[in-house]
């Protein structure tokens, strides 16, 4: 089967005062549909850059990056952006929620922005990750872990073709990063989705079999 | 401090904010100060100064014998006598006896000073007072005067004491007048004796009352501009500081003592303001001079004074401009400083969101309006003064100003639950919405109050025009008024006007003034006849009204004197009758009239009533009901049969003209100002947005990750803007009207005595909600637009490297 991700050569370089800072160079690889994958690399190997070009959020310096065959920097931003909206979740580190909807609109904007949501699931998602109790509170009143929590179930309840995820357990317990875990599991069983996880978490990359390593720009499967 | 060089162009309009703040405020009060100022100059003219004179009847000059007998039978008078110099026409000389014209108070006290040099007027006799320019056009003429210079007196203006000026015009034992410096006394037999009548200059009297009126204006306007301008600057230095709380939060954390941090956030706020202040005061000095021109038109319209052109900038008008912006940051750091005392360190992402906080503060807010309301409400029943109409303004501004954010937030909030899941957008939209409240709510203010303060001005303004314009009318019963200085030729005209075919018929007005429960009063003699009856505007009459007025047992009395004394229809009055000092007069109050720009009691009665008990002086004052089109031939034939002076013949139309234009002056000054307070309050909404725009950003980036175009929540956030700011705008309507109730029943009354009927004018709203919205549009636009010009990768890297 034609994998649902495929990049080319691609390279991402900032500059920064004059001084251009070369972040990886040529990378390729590809994501087979329904597949999870964990991206490992140190601090500051490009993880977070790498998500960024995925989800279409940052523009590479070169190469080519094609995700349900749709070459997503060639669109413009608008049809970038409804791309991502139907076709993908995005988790990242910090500030994932918006501020003015409490916690339960802010779990199932998402899915009703693109008339995917489904009711029992929201229940199921909010049961596993234990948010019962937080549905009518504001991003601001709830801690970091719980901010995090609250934005993976918004993501997964969106059914995505694909999920990119940026230390979705950066903040959680080792209780919660199973329950992450499992709710990954129902995405690969029920939707077929792909998973991308980038990770220090030890637990997490060992319970992912591929995994794919950042190292000195390059990238290794 | 770092902060602002990062953000210059926040720096920059944070402090833009806070100097327009303070140049509205400052170019009011020193318009107001220098009117003032320049008032009391006009006033200082000698021969003009409000009193009451005693003149011959026959308008000859006076035996100074008289001047022994007045005092005698108790009248506090003091002789004067004035003239042209024979050498030198143009320059008037005013002889005076100065033991008995130290005994008023103003009258003079700036030419004498101290005590030394009445002294040495008293002993030297042969000195004479004078302005520098007046001496030197005086030159050399043999006067024989020691001369001292005095610049409070009028060019042309010498005074000198009476013995001399007796010499110098050759009018040995006669005075021209006397001038009153204690309250008359109600037994006027001996006038009648001596040949005397009293007078009073009432057209001073009257351009008091216009100036008064004029600055009430301006000072109501001020305290207006004050609250406004503290909105404005809370505001501005609110939005600034919040957005730092994190850097603070950081810094307590890395071990920096909490009072340095709070006494260097106090430093920097006042270092803000004061940089602001003081380059709002030198805005505001230009704004004032570019107004001035206008202001100084208008004084010498009214005064026929000549006003400089300078503004002079005092440290009293520094202090007091530097007060505001002083006193918003005092207000602001409290406020901060006690929030970041309150903020635990896990809070921090409340700085995103808007505060928690503020959800229990609604109930506290509302409950505060509801006091506060309550309170206005007890102040209005009972008797109002001119602090207390003030003070209810404030109030009236407070309470909208504490409603605005909760009335928005808690219809947006019953809109958001009405909508719920149905149209995911709509539903963020409105939430979003509910939070944007909480962050610009303070500008959002500022636009309201400024709003409704010019549309309550403006309404009032119109509202007092079209009043006066109608209560001209009306009162202006007769096409023609007649007002001679003496009574010959009154005498002629009584017995003349009756043959001449021009004139359809023509009533007799005659006034003097008493004291009644010591207080000034006028009593106005007048012939009730159909002309009256059909046209003479009455706010208070029952079908009597009339019938008693012509029998003469029954007066109408003006608003003021109703305001002050609390007299009504149906009550008695008793007056002591001035020729007949054992008498008390019984009259009933048969109506009330509305008397503009008076701030006397008034009394109308039947004119035979008036000559029996109170002055048997031939009226001074007719209405001549003619034909308007026979005006011109009236007129000529009153020059030439009868003698009459051009001034001594006033034409209705001239009066109405001249009264307008008195008052468009007036008023085109409040206008230029509530104009520039529109401006200043939509640059707050700007430089609000543009110091939010952060802060929206890292509220709008996660609709973006999800999905949501920029463009469209560019879209987004325009509307929002746009549907905050039209909210906010309507309920200015209210606001502003409510303003303008307090101005026009309360302030008004408290301050002239009378009440001017409250009418609405949408027109001048819709006019002002126009200004407003085009001005917030572009306010709207042009942070926004900044905002979403960056890159898109930018906007990520922000929002995430961002607190
Ligand atoms: N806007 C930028 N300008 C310049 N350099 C940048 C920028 N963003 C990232 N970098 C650099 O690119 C490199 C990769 O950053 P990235 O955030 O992708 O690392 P990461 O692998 O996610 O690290 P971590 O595990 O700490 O999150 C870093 O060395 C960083 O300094
Ligand atoms: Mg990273």
């Amino acid at each position: 089967m034609e994998p649902l991700v495929k990049v080319n050569d691609l390279s991402k370089s900032f500059e920064s005062s004059g001084e251009i800072f070369q972040v990886f160079e040529e990378l390729s690889f590809s994501l087979a549909q329904n597949s999870a994958t964990a991206l490992i690399g140190e601090s500051g190997s490009g993880k977070t850059t790498l998500i960024n070009i995925l989800a279409g959020l940052e523009p590479p310096s070169s190469g080519m990056v094609m995700i349900a065959r749709n070459e997503i920097w060639n669109y413009r931003e608008p049809d970038r952006a409804r791309f991502r909206l139907k076709n993908m979740a995005v988790i990242f580190q910090q500030y994932n929620l918006i501020p003015s909807l409490n916690v339960s609109s802010n779990i199932s904007l998402h899915s009703q922005l693109i008339d995917n949501w489904d009711q029992s699931f929201q229940d199921e998602l909010i049961k596993l990750f234990g948010l019962k109790n937080l549905l009518m509170k504001y991003p601001e009143e709830i801690s970091g872990g719980q901010q995090q929590r609250v934005a993976i179930a918004r993501s997964v309840l969106t059914k995505p073709k694909i999920l990119l995820a940026d230390e979705p357990t950066g903040n959680l317990d080792e209780e919660n990063t199973m329950s992450v875990l499992k709710a990954f599991e129902m995405l690969l069983e029920r939707c077929k989705s792909t998973i991308l996880v980038a990770t220090h978490s030890k637990s997490v990359a060992s319970k992912i079999k591929s995994k794919l390593i950042l190292e000195s720009g390059r990238a290794k499967k | 401090m770092k902060h602002w060089f990062r953000k210059p162009l926040q720096f920059l309009f944070l402090i833009m904010g806070l100097s327009l703040a303070t140049a509205l405020w400052s170019s009011i009060q020193l318009l107001n100060s220098q009117a003032k100022n320049s008032y009391e100059d006009a006033v200082k003219i000698l021969t003009e100064y409000e009193t009451e004179i005693i003149i011959s009847k026959k308008n000859n000059l006076i035996p100074i014998e008289s001047f022994a007998k007045l005092r005698r039978a108790g009248w506090l008078v003091t002789p004067i006598l004035e003239g042209k110099l024979p050498s030198q026409n143009s320059i008037t000389i005013l002889g005076i006896e100065p033991i008995s014209i130290s005994e008023s108070n103003g009258l003079l006290n700036g030419l004498f000073g101290n005590g030394e040099k009445l002294k040495e007027f008293v002993i030297k006799k042969n000195v004479g007072f004078a302005a520098q320019e007046t001496i030197n056009s005086l030159g050399k003429l043999p006067l024989g005067l020691q001369m001292s210079v005095n610049e409070s007196l009028l060019t042309n203006v010498l005074i000198t004491d009476i013995s001399k000026a007796e010499k110098i015009l050759g009018h040995q034992g006669l005075i021209s007048r006397f001038e009153l410096t204690g309250p008359a006394p109600n037994n006027r037999q001996i006038l009648e004796k001596l040949d005397l009548r009293l007078v009073h200059s009432n057209s001073q009297a009257d351009l008091e009352q216009l100036t008064e009126s004029f600055h009430l204006n301006l000072s109501a306007f001020g305290l207006l501009g004050f609250i406004v301008g503290l909105f404005i600057v809370y505001s501005t230095l609110n939005l600034a500081f919040e957005q730092r709380k994190t850097t603070y939060m950081a810094l307590r954390s890395i071990g920096v003592p909490v009072r340095t941090v709070y006494t260097s956030t106090l430093i920097e706020i006042l270092v803000l303001a004061l940089t602001g202040g003081v380059i709002g005061i030198f805005l505001g000095h230009w704004l004032a001079s570019s107004l001035f021109p206008d202001v100084a038109a208008t004084l010498n319209h009214i005064y026929g004074a000549n006003l400089g052109n300078q503004l002079v900038l005092s440290m009293r008008e520094i202090f007091l401009a530097l007060l505001m912006p002083v006193l918003g940051s005092l207000l602001i750091s409290t406020n901060f400083i006690l929030k970041l005392h309150k903020m635990a360190p896990q809070n921090l992402n409340a700085l995103v969101a808007g505060s928690k906080l503020y959800h229990n503060k609604i109930k506290l807010k509302l409950s505060t309006a509801l006091i506060l309301m309550g309170l206005t409400f007890v102040l209005t029943t009972s008797s109002v003064g001119l602090f207390k109409s003030f003070f209810i303004i404030g109030l009236t501004i407070i309470i909208a100003a504490t409603l605005l954010p909760i009335i928005l937030r808690v219809g947006l909030s019953l809109l958001v639950s009405s909508i719920k899941k149905k149209l995911p957008l709509l539903h963020w939209f409105l939430s979003d919405s509910v939070h944007q409240v909480n962050r610009i709510s303070l500008s959002l203010n500022a636009l309201m109050l400024a709003v409704a303060v010019t549309i309550g001005v403006d309404n009032m303004v119109k509202n007092f025009k079209e009043t006066f314009n109608i209560w001209l009318e009306k009162r202006l019963i007769t096409e023609v008024y007649v007002k001679v200085e003496d009574q010959n030729k009154a005498e002629l005209l009584i017995n003349g006007l009756h043959n001449e075919h021009l004139v359809k018929n023509f009533y007799p007005i005659t006034s003097l003034k008493i004291s009644f429960n010591n207080q000034l009063t006028t009593i106005v003699g007048f012939k009730p006849a159909e002309i009256y009856i059909k046209n003479w505007p009455l706010v208070k009459s029952n079908e009597q009204t009339w019938k008693e007025v012509q029998n003469g047992k029954g007066v109408l009395i003006n608003e003021q004197f109703f305001y002050k004394y609390g007299l009504g229809i149906g009550d008695i009055i008793k007056l002591d009758s001035l020729l007949n000092p054992e008498k008390k007069v019984r009259y009933q109050i048969v109506g009330i009239y509305p008397d503009y720009g008076n701030r006397l009691g008034q009394i109308m009665m039947n004119i035979h009533s008036f000559q029996e008990y109170y002055s048997k002086d031939i009226p001074l004052n007719f209405a001549l009901e003619i034909d308007p089109r026979s005006y011109d031939s009236v007129s000529e034939m009153l020059l030439n049969k009868y003698g009459l002076l051009d001034v001594e013949i006033i034409n209705q139309s001239t009066i109405k003209e001249f009264s307008t234009q008195i008052f468009d002056r007036t008023f085109a000054i409040t206008n230029a100002l509530s104009d520039s307070m529109i401006v200043v309050a939509t640059l707050t909404i700007l430089t609000t947005l543009i110091t939010l725009s952060e802060i929206r950003l890292a509220n709008l980036t996660p609709l973006w990750v999800l999905g949501i175009p920029r463009i469209t929540l560019l879209k987004f956030e325009l509307a929002q803007f746009l549907m905050l700011i039209l909210i906010t705008l309507f309920l200015a309507i209210p606001t502003g009207l409510l303003i303008c109730h307090f101005l026009t029943s309360y302030l008004n009354v408290a301050a002239f005595g009378w009440k001017l009927p409250f009418q609405f004018y949408p027109l001048i709203w819709i006019q002002t909600l126009l200004i407003a919205s085009l001005g917030s549009l572009i306010a709207i636009l042009f942070p926004s637009i900044l905002m979403f010009k960056n890159s898109p990768a930018l906007m990520i890297r922000r929002y995430k490297n961002d607190s």
